[in-house]
């Protein structure tokens, strides 16, 4: 089965391995690739609460500075996290973001720091940093929402 | 063997366009669908690509359980390891309850593609009941360090971890 020019879309499905997209191959691929978009995250931030400094960012709609979410920081080991309502898709449809979990871990060695995330709302994390006495302590981070 | 566009997804460099997307795409003469049971649309195929491009962007590289040999002091045991590329990486002991864990700096996908390893993230979450055990972790360009404590801020041994590891 040709494709491209001789056999443009809609893609029949069939052929072979080698030249074609099987109806068994193609539900293979929407089941997975359904299965995967159910648990993925949204995002993943690694920043340092000290000095608001990104360390790395990427999320479903994008990667980098240009993506980041607001971040404000309330004092120390305490920074609020938030991001847009919404964000375009690559065909600049929207889609309102809706945060239900947020998990956290300390990145440092050498000392026992805790971080607890805390769901603020739907779009909004709430970070707090400790140390292993309990006392609030500006960490490095490494946040993931879902 | 064809050489797919765009870069393996560990590196995270894929938009939509790398899987078959295109703002303007379109069917055929604007001949849409005959059988939705035999065919794929162009709206269909826009839609998978952009999906895969959205989780491909924050997808784990990695997620690996693994024990600390701290009594018997020796490098952690491998207990269960998925990742999107290659095989298990490299363990080792630095103390108690404080290990590291080394990948190549780059792997290759199904077609020969190299992807180059950046880990900059790694959660991690200690495997235990009725006791207070957490982890802090740091990572390197190809390594990921994780350490244990309890809540007196003292280094714990011979506990069970499950870590994720982000690259990109």
């Amino acid at each position: 089965m040709a494709l491209g020019g001789f056999a443009p879309l809609p893609l029949p499905l069939g052929g072979t391995a080698l030249d074609g997209l099987t109806a068994e191959q193609h539900a293979r691929l929407a089941a997975d690739l359904a299965a995967c978009v159910r648990t993925i995250p949204f995002a993943v931030l690694v920043f340092n609460m000290a000095t608001g400094v990104v360390i790395g960012y990427t999320a479903q709609y994008g990667i980098g500075t240009s993506a980041l979410p607001t971040r404000v920081d309330n004092g120390v080991g305490d920074w609020t996290i938030q991001w847009e309502p919404s964000y375009l898709d690559e065909y600049e449809n929207a889609y309102p973001v809706n945060l239900k979990y947020a998990t956290a871990t300390p990145v440092t060695l050498g000392t026992a720091r805790i971080v607890v995330a805390n769901m603020v709302d739907r779009r909004t994390v709430r970070l707090n940093g400790f140390d292993s006495a309990g006392a609030p302590s500006d960490i490095s981070v490494v946040l993931v929402v879902y | 063997m064809p050489t797919p566009t765009g870069k393996p997804a560990w590196v995270r460099t894929n938009d939509h366009t790398a899987y078959g997307g295109h703002v303007n795409k379109t069917n055929y003469e604007s001949v849409g669908t005959v059988n939705p049971r035999t065919d794929l649309s162009a709206q269909n195929l826009c839609r998978i690509a952009a999906d895969l491009a959205a989780i491909a962007r924050t997808a784990p590289f990695a997620i690996i359980k693994f024990t600390c040999n701290d009594s018997s002091p020796a490098a952690p045991t491998i207990l269960t390891y998925w990742s999107m590329a290659g095989g298990q990486p490299t363990p080792s002991r630095n103390g108690t309850g404080d290990v590291t864990f080394t990948w190549s700096a780059s792997y290759d996908d199904p077609y020969g593609v190299a992807g180059s390893i950046n880990i900059f993230g790694t959660v991690a979450t200690v495997d235990v009941l009725s006791s207070t055990r957490f982890c802090t972790t740091l990572s390197g360009s190809v390594s990921a360090r994780i350490q244990v404590w309890n809540d007196a801020g003292a280094a714990v041994g011979d506990q069970t971890v499950t870590a994720i590891v982000y690259s990109g």
